[in-house]
């Protein structure tokens, strides 16, 4: 249907019945689950593409996930075992509409097709990676495989596109313009992107140490999330896993690639997603906390100001930073730990000049209620989603 | 609340504003062709470019930027004179592009498969939001700033979610704007997909384009032309001629438009648009910018949009159909209305 002009009055409350995850954790929620209360590294030598020309030589790889299409791009075999976990928990779901965030999309096709003009590429090839390199393909494949026919929006805002398009989600489900929706955040791990952060000199050469105070850099990682976002009232009890009471959006328009030093754009994400929800506070934070300088000082800097007792851990010292998917992933995360009863810990940190409660190296076992988790990206980008379990 | 289109901008090579892109298209002539060179071994190819040189502002956030940006600014610059400012922390910016910063991404690639590292000074502006977030910083956007991205359905999809945000009381105004650039290595992926010429122009290849559209929307008053409807669209995964009939149905209401804004002009799927027109609207009169500005995909469906405001402002018509296409096999479209017709 199309869009109505005028604001419907009513305000719905989305909820998550269904989820499912890859990422270097695990292939699916059980082996997530266990890696993420462990601690796992899932950081490890690059073997997709050669790194020696890079200073960086790890990243968080998805391993041991079968790839359902051999022929299709890296990003939509990522995708596809995630959306189907999802769907999984509601058989029969058909959304409305897809709002899926990514950076990247079928990158890897982009980067055979351009490395095509420089040695042998048939015109099949050609036009397959032409076909494939566009950010909405592998999510017009893989819904197309499901049989799934509904539009998809992509949201591309750097590394908070999977926050976002969880937000956007909940958005149309809370403003009545839709009742079901799936939201996703993928990304694929690529060679061009990898350079992109070593030539910004954004990625460690040793561990990734988010909120340490000799942190070096972020590892790069990849995967892939999906959500199915319905009306809270219109889901049998047993099948509301966690609700979506508020989030917000902020930008800060101070750099391309750096976020304000005084933490002003993340403080604001924050604030106007506990505003937007009624809540003063939460029990845990999923920190966006990717192990450079200058974000983990600056969302350190806004947690101090908006929640400065809550238990914080950022997951991308056992993950790497997938992107566009971090969010997402990081979102399931968040659901994983409410269900598990854990905060999830906080990897390699020795020593922290972050004055939070970082969750440090292990798991610690907690009751969660309400989870926040953050998104930053370049340009200024800031999301912030809140979870809620219900009573 | 309505959702009017308040303000406009464009810059296209058929002219740096929409004064002159209209009498460029009034004219029915396309611009010049410009021949851009490929790698050793392979074809030049036409496209329609912005002429160079094209800086839109000195401002220290476009000095590394390329021209997609500039495009942005520019255009988004013009749509807000018409408009008026945008309130200050109650605007939002939706931005729309399908093939993004390319020039720069083809730049710093060829430099990684050459050299081994690629320049930093490149890498940032490579990133599908960097033009969004030099028209936010230019105009001090601190509200929602969204970047969507797909063919040429992103420019229908950025006001569908302009309108969520207007209606979801994040903001009470929003930039909506959409750019894109030529290079050769994208009329060469679209040469290879067969929608884009490797020559001159003709009836089933586009020539590829570049530039910006620009459009405030938020609420209107009496004679301000209104976004009666945005279709969140169709994946067509057998028939476009049906899926393309639903989504004028959708879009229609049961209340036929005065004309429609084709999409396909000149590329492969232009059949089954005009047999699904017919099918639905027999006989309604029909036009498309394309056949004259070339293929600049999410840029395209807003220089549509445009061009059926203008209808609309000049008494061509009270209601018209939008008709999107992309070469994803993604479709979409809307209404657009004078206010004193809306209902």
């Amino acid at each position: 249907m199309p869009n109505p002009v005028s604001p419907p009055a009513i305000r719905h409350l989305p909820a998550i019945t269904g989820f499912g995850c890859v990422s270097p954790l695990g292939c699916g929620l059980p082996s997530t689950r266990q890696a993420l209360r462990e601690g796992a590294d899932g950081i490890s030598d690059v073997r997709l593409f050669s790194v020696s020309s890079f200073r960086a030589k790890t990243a968080g790889q998805v391993v041991g996930c079968a790839f359902e299409n051999p022929q299709g791009t890296r990003a939509e075999n990522l995708l596809l075992p995630a959306v189907r976990e999802a769907l999984a928990f509601r058989p029969g779901f058909l959304p409305e509409i897809v709002i899926a965030g990514t950076t990247s999309g079928g990158m890897d096709f982009g980067e055979n097709f351009l490395r095509g003009h420089f040695a042998e590429m048939s015109p099949r090839d050609a036009r397959r990676w032409v076909r494939g390199y566009g950010l909405e393909r592998p999510v017009l494949d893989v819904i197309c495989r499901l049989g799934i026919q509904a539009p998809v929006r992509v949201v591309s805002n750097a590394c908070a596109s999977g926050t976002n398009a969880l937000c956007l989600a909940a958005g149309l489900v809370r403003g009545g313009v839709v009742r079901r929706v799936m939201a996703i955040g993928f990304d694929a791990l690529s060679e061009l992107i990898f350079a992109g952060f070593d030539s910004l000199r954004a990625s460690t050469e040793e561990k990734c140490r988010p909120f340490d105070s000799a942190r070096s850099g972020l590892a790069l990682g990849e995967g892939a999330a999906c959500f199915l976002v319905e009306e809270f009232s219109e889901v049998p009890a047993a099948g509301v896993l966690a609700t979506i009471p508020g989030w917000g959006l902020a930008n800060d328009n101070y750099h391309l690639t750096q976020p304000n030093p005084d933490g002003s754009g993340p403080r604001l994400s924050m604030q106007r997603a506990l505003a937007d929800a009624g809540w003063s506070t939460v029990d845990y934070i999923n920190a966006h906390g990717t192990g450079t300088a200058f974000n983990d000082a600056s969302e350190a800097a806004a947690i101090r100001a908006v929640c400065p007792s809550v238990p914080v851990s950022s997951t991308k010292g056992m993950t790497g930073h997938a992107l566009g998917a971090a969010g997402a992933i990081e979102a399931a995360f968040c659901l994983l730990a409410i269900e598990g009863g854990f905060l999830p810990p906080n990897i390699n940190l020795r020593e922290t000049d972050s004055g939070l409660d970082i969750v440090a190296n292990a798991a610690r076992p907690a009751r969660i209620r309400r989870a926040m988790s953050n998104s930053f990206g370049f340009g200024g980008a800031n999301a912030t989603v809140l979870l809620e379990v219900p009573r | 609340m309505s959702a009017a289109i308040l303000g406009i901008g464009c810059v296209c090579p058929l002219g740096r504003d929409w004064e002159a892109v209209q009498k460029g298209l009034s004219a029915g002539r396309p611009p010049e062709t410009t021949l851009l060179p490929g790698p050793p071994g392979h074809p030049s190819l036409p496209a329609y470019c912005v002429p160079a040189p094209f800086e839109f502002s000195r401002h220290p956030r476009l000095r590394r930027a390329s021209a997609i940006s500039h495009f942005a600014c520019s255009a988004a610059a013009a749509a807000v004179a018409e408009s008026g400012p945008l309130p200050p922390g109650r605007s939002a910016l939706i931005f729309a592009a399908s093939d993004g910063s390319v020039s720069y991404t083809r730049r710093f690639y060829e430099e990684v498969i050459n050299s081994g590292a690629g320049s930093p000074l490149l890498f940032p502006e490579t990133v599908y939001n960097a033009p969004a977030s030099h028209v936010a910083a230019m105009f001090g956007i601190d509200g929602p700033v969204l970047t969507i991205v797909s063919d040429s359905t992103a420019g229908t999809d950025a006001l569908a979610t302009a309108m969520d945000v207007l209606r979801s009381g994040e903001a009470d105004r929003c930039l909506v704007v959409a750019s894109e650039e030529a290079d050769w290595i994208s009329c060469d992926g679209a040469r290879r997909w067969r929608l884009a010429s490797g020559g001159a122009s003709s009836s089933h290849r586009a020539i590829l384009s570049e530039g910006a559209v620009a459009m405030v929307i938020g609420a209107g008053s009496p004679g301000d032309v209104i976004l009666e409807a945005i279709h969140p669209g169709l994946t067509c995964q057998s028939s476009m001629q049906k899926c393309l009939e639903k989504i004028f149905c959708d879009l229609s209401a049961g209340r036929p438009p005065d004309a429609a804004v084709l999409s396909a002009a000149c590329t492969f799927p232009a059949t089954a648009e005009e047999s699904a027109l017919e099918a639905v609207f027999p006989g309604l009169r029909r036009g498309s910018p394309k056949r004259l500005a070339g293929e600049a995909f999410a840029v395209s469906s807003l220089l549509q949009c445009a061009w059926a405001r203008q209808e609309i402002l000049d008494g061509l018509a009270r209601r018209v159909l939008v008709s999107v296409l992309g070469w994803s096999g993604q479709a979409g479209g809307a209404v657009l209305t004078s206010s004193s017709s809306e209902g």
